[in-house]
């Protein structure tokens, strides 16, 4: 079967005073119908603007595009803004950081929510949106859903505010959901609550997520499969299962051993060094200034070989592993 | 290194770069303005009725007024007083302003309700009309002019910096001082108005545009400079009474005053964005 | 027990409104040890950074006291104590002055507390102790990575030899990779010059490896205190118990160690009902009358371990055998 999303091989460049700035550098990822999808990776590594890429919210006079990002058939970056505006909000519902700054401040969640539903063409009459606006609410959980409908968002919590954004994201069923770091604006407790229903409404719907954080005790309690991206590559990918009990790329091991753990002993290592200016990036693995494993053969490019069940590591240490 | 980054980055629009070059072309003719203009005498007291009222011509470019003296020559002039007006005005309204701003943002409680109250009542007087009523009390000459549109010009100054140092104030390195037990004067003069400066920056260049329109209003109204000082404001007045058949007489200074603010304008649109301020 | 650094008594914050009274700090008594270092957990916005500003002294309480060595500390402080209570703030870009070289952020310190003469001399010395060149003294923040700016940030308040650091989630916006780092050097910081950390956190996992002990924070008040295995051990408030069950984690062997919460996490929150007794009783699936009419002092639950609940654990634990029947 097809993937829902599939992108394929996406490099970014910026223009910039100081050179061309490659951010992304051959991107590939896919989400299957229904399939919940996490991009882990720390600050810069490129997860964000792929996001944007592929809600086509990346237009700017300087930038240069390559690679393909095709929706259920649709190639995404050829799409005309009128489409994609049409597929945004009824296919594609994005969920962002912070509630509070993706809310508008000046209308009521009824206001906002019947101006999604419309979108997704669902409901018409006023009653309809309104009843449809209400269920919504009831299934992420808010028991008093007429209240938080005649409210402005300021006057809610964080947490309500949270789940209501949760809420406009599934009112119209998507196909695909893409969130980047929802909850983390808040505390852990709200944070649990999000993921858990995401989890459980779009398992219900068979709405896919593509999920983007930081956050590796996040992928772990919410996706089905990983991709592990440093400086504008994934350097690995694999299910969920495969990527936490044997990472396999140097730097995926790195990440993993420097989360405190709550075992508690002793304080992680961390890496040494730091992202590299990509303008002026290392050639080859752009880990491989930082790795304790590197080599002469990591100054040539590593594609991601092929370590079985789905797993794949785009390291030179694996290349036996993928010639048997 | 930051200086050719912010260079490129200000380069690539267009119309700043040429609001900068109308304002170095402006300031050089100023300066420049006894060497460059063809008839340096006829800045001041000229008189050549031989030659009064002439339309447009090659040796007259911008022709000659009612008792002609060329307006080419009395428009660079012009500039001067200007220039003068508006440099002025600011150096002395800005720090005033700013002053104020900074203690009611920082300080709070009473001294803000004092200054900024009397800022409001201040912001709440159209300029121009305050400046002409300075001017009913006294003499009708450029210093009093200045001195007018100074007093009109500090309180939005003060609103600015006041605004800033209100959202400034409250940040991390602000607080950092505060708990260092660093001394008042160095919270606000060192930590403070230094962010403040782009957005004081790009405002006075805003400014000096509009000073300098104000500044020829006044003239124009006969409340500002008195020939037979060269001013535009003055000239386009002069000139109205000899629209339409003469109409080079106050055309050509209208133009100017409105190429001058343009050019402080343009240039003042590129530094907010440059600089990525709110004014 | 060694005598208390800094003793926090029944400390309040109250705002006066148009619309009534808001509480900021409701009545928080806790006390600091020299050299160790005490962790203040809770939710965002509801009372650690008020904590924060009563100790540092940008902001005046309007109940209760705090001592300092012995001395009274209030919002005017003499420079002396003011000297000795330092802090390290979350975020790695407002944390310095964008438009001022580390140099001279560093130099205010020094002038201020006319510490040294050769202020150059010893700003480098003084990087060198984070783990930074000297190279770095005439550059601009915008150059230098989130990590490195917070090194700056300690740099800077270390330069007045303090007793007492504040650490306001210190490395909350930093990469795990780096976090890693900058939490080593903390530890190594204050081996080497004696210092006392109050460390305020919603990091509960490196909470378990940095503090010695640990003051969960619920509503603005304290919930429970205890040191730091013991908390993890043997929560005995439910929020505590609730907050450590949800801490997302990366492997088989931590999931483990998390106490049960089969119930939500969130729901009651959303009627609005007010307590009048204990601020978590809305959130809480164990409460009962009494939760609903008076608040639950700080009690002591065993030695070095308090908690402000009305149920003993021994009640909690039967709920959650009953509620693992029912599944």
């Amino acid at each position: 079967m097809k993937p829902l999303l599939k992108v394929s091989n996406l490099h970014l460049r910026f223009k910039l005073f100081e050179g061309v700035s490659h951010v992304l550098n051959g991107v590939s990822l896919e989400v299957g119908r229904g399939e919940r999808v996490a991009v882990v990776g720390e600050s810069g590594c490129g997860k964000s603007v792929t996001l944007r890429l592929i809600m086509g919210l990346v237009q700017h006079s300087n930038t240069r595009v390559e690679g393909q990002v095709e929706f259920d058939g649709i190639n995404m970056l050829r799409s005309s803004t009128a489409k994609l505006r049409e597929l945004r909000g009824r296919r594609i519902c994005p969920i962002f950081q912070d509630p509070m700054a993706s809310l508008n401040p000046t209308f009521t969640i009824l206001d906002q929510m019947s101006t999604v539903i419309r979108r997704g063409g669902k409901a018409r009459s006023r009653q309809e949106i309104f009843e449809l606006a209400k269920s919504a609410l009831g299934q992420v959980a808010i028991t008093d859903p007429e209240r938080v409908l005649y409210a402005y968002p300021f006057q809610l919590s964080g947490g309500l505010n949270q789940r209501v954004l949760i809420a406009m994201a599934l009112v119209n069923q998507p196909d695909l959901i893409l969130a980047d770091e929802p909850g983390t604006a808040l505390d852990v407790t709200v944070q649990e609550q999000t993921l858990r229903l995401m989890r459980g409404l779009t398992e219900k719907q068979g709405s896919a997520v593509l999920l983007i954080t930081h956050n590796l005790g996040v992928v772990r309690e919410f996706a089905d499969r990983v991709y592990v991206m440093y400086a504008g590559n994934v350097v690995e990918e694999g299910s969920t299962k495969h990527i936490f009990t044997s990472p396999k790329h140097p730097y995926t091991q790195a990440l993993m051993a420097s989360v405190p753990k709550l075992s508690g002993g002793q304080l992680p290592q961390g890496i040494d060094g730091f992202v590299p200016d990509y303008t002026k990036p290392p050639p080859g693995c752009r880990f491989h200034p930082r790795c304790a494993y590197a080599r002469e053969a990591c100054k040539q490019d590593q594609p991601l070989r092929k370590l079985g069940g789905g797993h794949k590591a785009a390291c030179v240490l694996y290349e036996e592993v993928s010639h048997a | 290194m930051f200086r050719s980054r912010a260079w490129y980055r200000f380069s690539r629009n267009p119309l700043s770069v040429a609001g900068l070059a109308i304002i170095v072309l402006t300031v050089l003719l100023a300066l420049l303005a006894p060497f460059v203009t063809p008839y340096p005498k006829h800045a001041v007291s000229f008189t050549n009725f031989s030659e009064a009222s002439l339309a447009p011509s090659a040796k007259y470019w911008f022709g000659t007024d009612t008792i002609g003296r060329d307006i080419l020559t009395r428009i660079v002039f012009g500039f001067r007083v200007s220039l003068a007006l508006g440099g002025v005005v600011l150096l002395l309204a800005v720090p005033v302003g700013v002053l104020l701003g900074l203690v009611a943002g920082y300080f709070g409680g009473r001294t803000e309700t004092v200054i900024m109250r009397v800022t409001d009542v201040f912001l709440a007087i159209p300029p121009l009309v305050l400046a002409l009523a300075v001017l009913g009390f006294l003499q009708p000459n450029l210093f009093n002019a200045m001195m007018a549109v100074t007093v009109m010009w500090w309180p939005w100054y003060t609103r600015l910096v006041y605004n800033l140092t209100r959202s400034i104030r409250t940040e991390g390195f602000v607080t950092a001082a505060e708990v260092i037990g660093a001394p008042k004067w160095h919270i606000l003069f060192r930590e403070i108005l230094p962010n403040c400066a782009p957005s004081i920056l790009t405002k006075m260049t805003l400014d000096m545009g509009f000073v300098i329109l104000i500044g020829s209003s006044l003239s124009f109204l006969g409340l500002g400079v008195q020939p037979p000082t060269p001013d535009l404001g003055t000239m386009v007045a002069e000139g109205a009474k000899y629209l339409p058949d003469q109409w080079w007489i106050s055309v050509f200074p209208g133009i100017a005053v409105l190429v001058c603010v343009l050019g402080f304008n343009l240039l003042g649109d590129g530094l907010r964005d440059l600089l990525d301020v709110e004014v | 027990m060694p005598e208390a650094l800094l003793e926090v008594r029944d400390l309040s914050k109250h705002y006066t409104t148009r619309t009534g009274v808001v509480k900021a700090l409701d009545g928080v008594s806790l006390e600091v040890f020299p050299g160790e270092t005490l962790a203040v957990v809770g939710e965002s916005g509801l009372g650690k950074t008020t904590l924060a500003n009563l100790i540092l002294g940008t902001e005046g309480a309007t109940g209760g006291a705090l001592q300092f060595g012995g001395q009274p500390l209030s919002k005017d402080r003499a420079l002396e104590l003011r000297r000795q209570i330092q802090y390290v703030q979350q975020n790695p870009m407002t944390t310095l002055n964008p438009r001022r070289t580390i140099f001279q952020s560093i130099r205010v310190p020094l002038q201020t507390h006319r510490i040294a003469t050769d202020h150059r001399q010893r700003a480098a010395q003084l990087l060198e102790v984070v783990g930074m060149s000297a190279q770095y003294l005439d550059r601009f923040p915008a150059s230098l990575s989130g990590g490195q700016r917070q090194r700056v940030a300690i740099a800077r308040a270390l330069a007045v030899e303090p007793k007492l650091l504040v650490l306001d989630e210190p490395t909350s916006a930093l990469d795990v990779s780096v976090q890693a780092k900058v939490l080593a050097l903390l530890v190594d910081l204050q081996k080497q010059f004696r210092l006392t950390y109050i460390f305020i956190t919603h990091d509960l996992s490196v909470v378990r490896n940095l503090a010695g002990r640990v003051a969960v924070m619920y509503r603005r008040k304290i919930a429970e205190i205890s040191s730091t295995p013991e908390l993890f051990r043997d929560p005995e408030h439910p929020y505590t118990r609730m907050l450590i069950s949800s801490i997302p984690v990366v492997s088989e062997e931590e999931e483990a160690l998390k106490p049960q919460w089969p119930w939500e996490r969130n729901l009651a929150l959303d009627s609005g009902a007010v307590s009048q007794g204990c601020g978590f009783a809305p959130r809480c699936p164990f409460a009962e009358k009494a939760c609903w009419g008076e608040v639950p002092p700080l009690a002591t639950v065993r030695k070095g371990h308090q908690s402000a609940c009305h149920m003993v654990s021994g009640r909690i634990e039967n709920k959650l055998e009953a509620k693992r029947g029912e599944a």
